[in-house]
């Protein structure tokens, strides 16, 4: 009688199928169930912001302000004048308050955090050339904290970190506390096109009914595009997550065209020791 | 940004190498396991059928150890399938490599003994990395079995009173 060992038959232990395959496949699962998984959070999380009192903000918002450079002085003063007008004509709830801060540097930006604080840098107060650009400005940052989207952005990032922590299974159970004290947190907050879109909505609201016009405030985003070809610093914050400048003013158009806004008047120049001071 | 290159790097060099790899050492699987497959037999039971107890045979220890590591694209792979479930494909060809390597291995130790057959094939598997974290995962596989060979031939190149297995069982 005759032995050998016998010829296993392929492709039962194993599989003949392409690995490239399989990876689509599961990546593609992954993509899904995540956007699917993310969107939920996201509705969830900007439901539950408004559950958040404001004064919780203020708290969160209180140890950063201090360790961020700024200046007080007349600068900021008028800026917090400026602010405290454009909050009455931006009906800004009462248990809101605001908190202006001027920062010393050259980059064109602006920006709206926890707590009501507001950032300017001097370099987009010397880029604005009347007072209506910049009330259009500190308009539209108020008009984010009145939307409370820097509590739903940190909301969002907090939520995102958990969940990352639980799918990639990371050690540490404070994880929320971590994305709560991570330095830079005032700055990094970021709001989507929507956020930015009905914030400008509001802005240019408040300026027609401060100013009695639009003229100055709806040309800010063609003098902000230019004052960023200026600087060779990267793209300032107030661009990088904005809607496209161009399709702003085409917005802001469409909305004077429907309000039959006034687009020509009178400009305000901005007080005489402000233009001298940020020009040093 | 840099952590994403990397990955892709790492993907790139995990599915690159190890798919030739994987390529070539079948190849040489399949060549190799022709050529033992009548030369030393394979027998899981303890006594080899129709043997009986022969007089002149010695009997050795034989075995083929395997140590496989994983590369990336796979433990990739495995990582998803960890979240949906489901064969988990990239590893059963990776050990269905080292198992035959390893029964390869044992089968070549025998020849060279001049064993005909190897009875009480048993097969072992060992993580070496044993889940630790930032560690390669590597595994071992090992085959071992009692080598029978004929007295009068330490060599398969020299004819045996028996002559090789085959002979053997053909006159059985």
């Amino acid at each position: 009688m005759q032995y050998e060992n016998p010829e296993i038959p392929e492709g039962i232990n194993t599989s003949n199928e392409h690995p490239l395959k399989e990876l689509v496949w599961l990546l593609g699962g992954v993509v899904l169930v995540s956007v699917i998984v993310g969107l939920f959070l996201v509705f969830a999380t900007n439901l539950s912001i408004a559950l958040v009192p404001f004064s919780y903000e203020q708290e969160i918002a209180a140890p950063f302000v201090a360790e961020l450079e700024h200046e007080e002085g007349e600068i900021s003063a008028y800026l917090q004048a400026l602010a405290e007008d454009m909050s009455t004509w931006l009906d800004l709830p009462s248990d809101m308050s605001l908190q202006m801060h001027y920062i010393d540097e050259e980059t064109v930006n602006a920006f709206a955090t926890l707590g009501g604080h507001i950032f300017i840098y001097r370099g987009l107060v010397q880029a604005m050339p009347s007072e209506n650009a910049l009330a259009m400005v500190v308009a539209h940052e108020i008009a984010h904290i009145k939307q409370r989207d820097p509590i739903a952005s940190l909301g969002r990032g907090v939520v995102f970190m958990i969940a990352w922590s639980l799918v990639t299974g990371a050690s540490g159970s404070d994880i929320g506390g971590q994305a709560l004290g991570q330095g830079g947190l005032l700055t990094l907050l970021s709001f989507s096109r929507d956020q930015e879109r009905a914030a400008d909505q509001e802005a240019i609201k408040a300026v027609e009914q401060r100013y009695g016009h639009i003229a100055g405030a709806s040309a800010l985003f063609e003098q902000l595009e230019k004052a960023q070809q200026g600087s060779a610093d990267a793209v300032p914050q107030f661009f990088s997550s904005h809607p496209l400048n161009e399709d702003r003013s085409v917005d802001i158009e469409q909305l004077a065209d429907a309000h039959a806004w006034q687009t020509a008047g009178e400009l305000t120049p901005l007080p005489g020791f402000v233009s001298r001071r940020v020009a040093e | 940004m840099i952590e994403f290159v990397t990955f892709l790097v790492l993907m790139a060099l995990g599915y690159g190498f190890g798919q030739y790899a994987e390529r070539k050492h079948y190849r040489s699987i399949l060549e190799r396991e022709k050529r033992f497959r009548s030369e030393v037999l394979v027998f899981q039971t303890g006594v080899p059928p129709e043997q009986g107890q022969g007089q002149d045979q010695d009997v050795r220890l034989v075995m083929g150890s395997v140590v496989i590591s994983v590369d990336y694209f796979k433990r990739f792979l495995a990582g998803l399938r960890a979240l949906f479930g489901g064969r988990v494909k990239s590893y059963e060809s990776l050990l269905d490599r080292a198992r035959r390597e390893a029964v390869l291995r044992m089968q070549q130790e025998a020849s060279k003994l001049g064993a005909g057959m190897v009875i009480n094939l048993r097969m072992e598997t060992a993580s070496i990395s044993k889940g630790e974290e930032k560690t390669v995962g590597s595994v071992e596989v090992l085959a071992y079995g009692t080598a029978i060979i004929t007295r009068d031939a330490r060599s398969r190149f020299e004819p045996t009173r028996f002559g090789r297995a085959t002979e053997l069982f053909e006159r059985a």
